[in-house]
């Protein structure tokens, strides 16, 4: 409990912290929201017995209709005040939550530790941090509308508490013994639903899979090949059956809190008729009187309702606000004891660059099976290492330790003679240059997914990190905050800057972008295009995306890697989707490719490392056989072999 | 409030088939909807009119006998009709919580059964979107067809009984006027005076009101586009474990920021400032309306019970019934516009739902031409002829096959190869019947495939996409693509695809489901698992055509020399298509096609292609074997005894 609501202020907070950055009067509207909330509910019971007060009195009909006019003014005024309060409190947590929220968990997922990011409890929490953030309607963003809701149950549950308290304290402590039942049973189904949840959350993976996840063109065409289309159905009916069952127990059991609630209804009501009409003929009453004060009991009743309510739909949101919490403020990097300097980084990064490897070890969380198993090697600087091996030999693994996006579990790896450990992390991935194997574009302009890097120092150079942007977005989407105007007004060199570059046909470093690209053997094919490198990738994404084929593709992505030109180049089968001749170009133009760098080519084909200075054949997380490729020929071990197995498709004796 | 281009007749078609077409979604809720909003309406009346009456028994005689006869009749109704109420609810709960994925499912049902080329078809796959996306952003569509049937019965209810309730005012003003209480004109003047304001407060807050709903059309008319966005980014590229490493490597950082700002959360965001603004003056005019009738029903109320005319508390019951009528009147034409509106939103869920559907339309006439002769293939004597197939993608003009003719013999095994973009994948999916020749046809039997019923021409084959799918169920459901399976030959087929020792291994065994998105303790696969499990799929289906597109490329160098053995070892006279850019894997082939730009430049089998020199198959070949054939063996001969034209390194 103590734990509970250390959570519960912890993320009330960081949320409105966060908020109070973006937009400093926003953290006030739902103290506004209440108020108003408050003033509207205590107006609307006092109006009508206004009314029946002059009715009661006689009173002549000029008196009268002042009176009730001003009474509807103020009426008017305060729900008018409420109305904009409450569309404002909502409007300012969508925007919240889009311009803020959503941008802070993206920048968190690309800014986390890649080893934390990729491990199932990463994805967990990343997962449901996205959950709470992804919809305008629930999640994280009703927080602000669910604290306002519960302060304005609170303040109305006291504002009108003081006026049945004024009839008798007795009925006021009457009408906290039914809330008190009303309440108990309420939170044992709240806790009953919570039980359900679980449940429903499968059922509702279930459907979700078979409504959205089965229906794109690459699931087409095996569901028509194999006549699929039965099974999926019935999978779906037996979906769409678990889901009805799940609502049904919770709709059953929330059938019994209502009805409870409908009786405690009733016996309130019918007590609260009989209390008055007494008071009324012992003859303390007026008529306004007694209707003010019926409404009175109502109202409390409303308002014990609303705080239930409220309270469960804050807890509700506050669940996600944890969530959200947990990922954003896990796994927070700290700055490093001794980091290499600046300078002396940039200065390795210069030349070609040395790797030792010493007793390197890794395994995936807290396995004890060991991936890789006492790696020892050095990469000499400038050299071009191949490295073969089966599915799962781990390679992929040697590639990640390699550009430090995971580090050894023992041992430790050196860069030109310093520890891969001692570098800042964004100065220490600087050395390297890749094409994984699984590489993707953006829905970006061709100029853009090659240059993606070179945009960051324009933002740079323009003089505001992308957070300061963020918030003088905010505050030009808050509209009248006046701060927003000096705010944005203080760079304008920095927009017009922005505007110029957007707008522009060629851009500075463009040829540095077409060298890359005749390197990758893209440029023709580029040049076709009527867009050229403006030319928006990403079809289904963008409106007018065009979309690459494979080998298209993937020369697009080794041009990207070469206008990175980093010291290092990481190819991890960059070919597997190439034709024969595109890949023999790629082969060809290897060392050109290669110039000046140390590389690391990982490949399924072993005809290409014959480009490679040194061949390294992994087994079982270890390197078995190191050496050129007629050494290891000549060795007759496990690359002779692979060598043999693929080669003999081409050879003619076999046949 | 924009002007439909639909007579009012047209709408309400609509609304009738959007009704009829919605027990599809939530069966039988339409109805119970109903129930449950005539509860609605009629709940809020029973305590006013009763506390009216207890108001008006004080003020005059405070019969005792009376006022407990109203206080039980008040409180006991309310009692029972909110039970039924909670009953009718409990039925609604069931089905509402699904709405959103029920009506999708029904999308993806009919996406199930359309043609396949419409799955790739942009405007088809937009106007998909559009219909999710409606539904599921503005709530609109379906949704809101079932939302607002609940609006209009309840305001046609809770108007009515204000109606009702008007007349027993009128009867009491009359009974006045004849009293002598207030005069007739007095009388007259003040009831025109509150109908005339109910109407105008009416009109104007229902046309207040439909612009709300104009700015929330306006807002997310569009915001379909900006969540693919959203989507891509959120959903797809950075949770990515291989993309993730990419952004790291090539610092995408700020790019990825501020392409999801601007492209997706700041638009979103823009268009929700601009419609709180707009409804927050909206709110504010309404209000102001309200308040103004308000007022004037009190003072003249009043004032005819300052005259005794009617008792203090009908002043209240009039001034509640006053409200709830401008209300029922307002929301009632603001749902009949936004009813109006909301038919752009049917109408493409109808435009979707009336795709064309595989297999109805194709066959057709020309079955009854041809009689009989359907239908009769003999299993295993395939033989599948294209002439003159070409065939360009809709919407574009490249030809992406050119007068293709070809002739593949039953039983044959025939390779086809090409560079990237020669057109080779295009060809399998003419063959698969997932898109129609432009120009000639493809004819198996000696009848034009599309000929053929389709779920027995579809029996025949056995596809391994490049881009094969496999579903989020078991092992076993995986590889006989069906719920039934056999479970001997799902081993078989495992077996043969060289999967079975990872799937032994697993904890459920062939029960095991493949991935998480279903079942909590699916596996994940690897590239190269998931390639095994797609072929042993096609094992399975024993079909007399097997067609490979690319299967091994995210295999190693033994998994591929495994499969491929495994395949040729058990084909038992079926006809084998393949594309690989292995050429090794052709060898073993009874003839090659070679395509170039999207025409058969080359076939014959490997020897003979390979001598041919300059040919495109040559080239080919040469740029892969050559790396293998210059090298040494171990044992240091010269294996330089690659095929004629070798000599290229």
């Amino acid at each position: 409990m103590k734990q509970n609501l250390k959570s519960i202020a912890g993320n009330f907070r960081y949320l409105f912290r966060e908020l109070y950055l973006f937009r400093r009067g926003s953290v006030f509207l739902p103290v506004l929201g209440s108020v108003s909330q408050i003033f509207l509910s205590l107006t609307a019971v006092w109006l009508p017995k206004l009314v029946l007060d002059l009715v009661e009195s006689r009173a002549e009909p000029g008196v009268l209709l002042l009176r009730v006019t001003s009474g509807s003014a103020v009426l008017f005024a305060v729900s008018a005040v409420n109305a904009v309060v409450h569309n404002r409190i909502d409007s300012c947590a969508q925007v919240f939550l889009y311009t803020r929220l959503k941008p802070m968990w993206e920048e968190k997922m690309m800014v986390l530790d890649y080893e934390a990011f990729s491990s199932p409890e990463g994805k967990v929490r990343a997962e449901r941090a996205r959950n709470a953030i992804d919809s305008p309607n629930f999640g994280a963003v009703t927080y602000l509308r669910s604290v306002t809701e519960l302060t304005e149950g609170l303040g109305g549950l006291f504002a009108l508490g003081a006026l049945v308290c004024m009839l008798h304290p007795l009925v006021l402590a009457a009408l906290f013994v039914l809330f008190s039942v009303e309440l108990f049973y309420g939170v044992r189904s709240e806790r009953r639903k919570h039980f359900l949840q679980e449940e429903r959350a499968r059922a509702n993976r279930k459907l979700n899979y078979m409504a959205y996840h089965t229906r794109g063109f690459r699931e087409g065409k095996d569901i028509r090949v194999y006549s699929m289309t039965g099974w999926l159905r019935k999978a779906a009916g037996e979906a769409v059956a678990d889901k009805d069952m799940v609502e049904k127990k919770a709709a059953r059991q929330n059938y019994g809190k209502m009805v409870l609630n409908g009786l405690l209804l009733f016996l309130r009501n019918g007590c609260a008729y009989i209390y008055l009409l007494w008071r009324f003929f012992q003859g303390h009453m007026t008529i306004g009187d007694f209707s003010l004060a019926f409404s009175a009991v109502n109202g409390v009743g409303g308002f014990l309702a609303r705080v239930v309510q409220g309270y469960s739909g804050f807890m509700e949101s506050d669940n996600y606000v944890t969530d959200f919490c947990l990922f954003m403020e896990w796994n927070m990097r700290e700055g490093k004891k001794n980091p290499v300097r600046k300078a002396q980084a940039v200065q390795i990064a210069e030349k070609p660059v040395s790797f030792t490897w010493e007793n390197v070890s890794f395994s995936y969380g807290g396995s004890d099976h060991y991936v890789l198993k006492n790696v020892n090697l050095t990469i000499k600087a400038g050299e071009k290492l191949a490295i073969v091996g089966a599915n799962g030999a781990g390679k992929t693994t040697f590639v990640k330790l390699l550009c430090g996006m995971i580090r050894p579990k023992e041992g430790r790896i050196l860069a030109a003679g310093v520890d891969a450990a001692d570098f800042d992390e964004e100065e220490y991935r600087n050395l390297f240059s890749a094409v994984f194997q699984k590489s993707g574009v953006l829905p970006v302009s061709i100029r853009d997914n090659i240059v993606s890097e070179v945009r960051q120092c324009e933002v740079r150079l323009g003089g505001g990190t992308v957070s300061d942007k963020r918030e003088a977005e905010a505050q030009r989407l808050g509209g009248k905050d006046r701060k927003s105007g000096q705010l944005s007004g203080s760079r304008p060199e920095n927009i017009a800057r922005e505007k110029r570059l957007d707008g522009a046909e060629t851009m500075p470093g463009d040829e540095a972008v077409w060298r890359c690209l005749r390197l990758a053997n893209l440029e023709e094919k580029v040049r076709s295009l009527p867009e050229g490198l403006d030319t928006c990738l990403g079809k289904g994404i963008a409106e007018h995306g065009t979309e690459l084929s494979g080998g298209q593709l993937q020369r697009l992505l080794l041009a990207r890697a070469l206008y990175r030109d980093a010291s290092v180049l990481v190819l991890d089968e960059p070919t597997a989707a190439l034709d024969p001749i595109a890949e023999s170009e790629i082969y060809e133009s290897y060392n050109r490719l290669t110039e000046g760098k140390t590389s690391v080519f990982i490949s399924h084909r072993l005809a290409s490392t014959r480009f490679c200075d040194r061949i390294l054949v992994m087994e079982n997380g270890e390197i078995v056989e190191s050496g050129t490729h007629d050494e290891l020929m000549m060795r007759g071990g496990r690359y002779a072999e692979m060598y043999h197995v693929q080669s003999r498709y081409y050879t003619e004796e076999t046949l | 409030m924009k002007k439909s281009e639909r007579t009012i007749q047209e709408d309400f078609r609509l609304m009738k088939r959007g009704i009829r077409e919605f027990r599809k979604i939530l069966p039988g809720q339409m109805g119970l909807l109903a129930w449950k909003s005539v509860i609605t309406a009629v709940t809020p009346y029973i305590a006013v009119v009763m506390s009216a009456m207890i108001l008006n028994e004080l003020a005059g005689d405070g019969d005792r006998f009376r006022l407990s006869a109203y206080i039980l009749i008040s409180t006991g109704a309310t009692l029972l009709i909110s039970m039924i109420g909670y009953r009718l609810e409990a039925k609604l709960a069931v089905g509402y919580d699904r709405l959103f994925s029920t009506h999708e499912l029904i999308l993806t049902d009919k996406a199930y059964r359309v043609p396949y080329h419409f799955l790739e078809d942009e405007t088809v796959r937009s106007l998909r979107e559009q219909v999710s996306g409606s539904i599921s952003l503005t709530g609109g569509g379906m949704a809101s067809l079932y939302w607002d049937m609940e609006v209009v019965v309840k305001n046609l209810c809770s108007g009515g009984i204000a109606l009702i309730l008007g007349q027993q005012f009128l009867w009491q003003v009359t009974a006045g006027v004849k009293g002598g209480m207030v005069s007739g004109r007095e009388a007259a003047g003040m009831v025109l005076l509150l109908a005339a304001l109910t109407v105008v407060c009416a009109y104007v807050t229902c046309r207040v009101s439909a612009g709300r709903f104009r700015v929330a059309f306006d807002v997310f008319a569009q915001g379909a586009k900006y969540n693919r966005y959203g989507d891509f980014y959120d959903l797809r590229y950075l949770p990515d474990e291989d993309m993730a490493m990419d952004i790291r490597i090539f610092r995408q950082k700020e790019l990825i920021l501020r392409e999801s700002l601007e492209k997706c959360h700041r638009v979103l965001a823009e268009g929700k400032v601009r419609e709180m603004r707009a409804v927050s003056r909206l709110d504010v005019a309404k209000l102001l309306c309200t308040g103004i009738c308000g007022a004037a029903v009190y003072g003249l109320a009043g004032f005819l019970a300052v005259r005794g005319v009617i008792g203090p508390g009908s002043v209240l019951l009039v001034s509640a019934s006053v409200t709830m009528l401008i209300n029922a009147l307002s929301e009632l034409a603001q749902i009949f516009t936004d009813l109006r509106n909301n038919n752009v939103h049917l109408l493409s869920y109808f435009q979707y739902m009336d795709l064309e559907e595989e297999g109805n339309a194709e066959r057709r006439t020309r079955q009854k031409e041809q009689g009989g002769e359907t239908g009769t293939a003999e299993r295993k004597g395939m033989e599948i002829r294209f002439e003159g197939v070409s065939f360009c993608y809709p919407g574009s003009n490249t030809k992406v096959l050119q007068d293709i003719s070809l002739r593949i013999q039953p039983g044959e095994k025939l390779a086809i190869v090409g560079e990237n973009g020669s057109g080779k994948t295009t060809l399998i999916k003419l063959l698969c019947r997932l898109y129609r020749p432009a120009e000639g046809r493809i004819l198996l039997n000696g009848v034009d495939i599309r000929d053929w019923p389709y779920e027995e021409y579809m029996g025949m084959l056995a596809t391994v996409f490049q881009d094969f799918a496999l579903f989020a169920f078991s092992v076993a459901e995986n590889v006989a693509a069906s719920g039934d399976y056999n479970g001997e030959r799902v081993y078989e087929a495992l077996y043969r695809a060289g999967l079975w020792d990872k799937v032994g291994g697993l904890p459920k065994g062939v029960w095991q489901a493949v991935t998480a998105e279903y079942e909590e303790d699916g596996m994940s696969l690897s590239g190269g698992e998931a390639q095994k499990l797609a072929i042993a799929r096609a094992i399975y289906k024993a079909a007399p055509a097997v067609i490979l597109d690319e299967p091994t490329a995210a295999l190693d160098p033994y998994a591929e020399k495994e499969i491929y053995e495994q395949f040729f070892r058990n084909l038992k006279g079926e006809t084998m298509i393949s594309i690989s850019h292995r050429l090794s894997s052709c060898r073993s082939c009874d003839r090659i096609i070679v395509l170039e730009g999207g025409r058969l430049v080359q076939q014959g089998s490997h020897e003979e292609l390979v001598s041919v020199k300059d040919g495109a198959y040559a080239r080919l070949w040469e740029s892969q074997a050559g790396y293998y054939c210059f090298m040494r063996r171990p044992e240091g001969q010269e294996t330089n005894n690659c095929r004629k034209g070798v000599g290229v390194l």
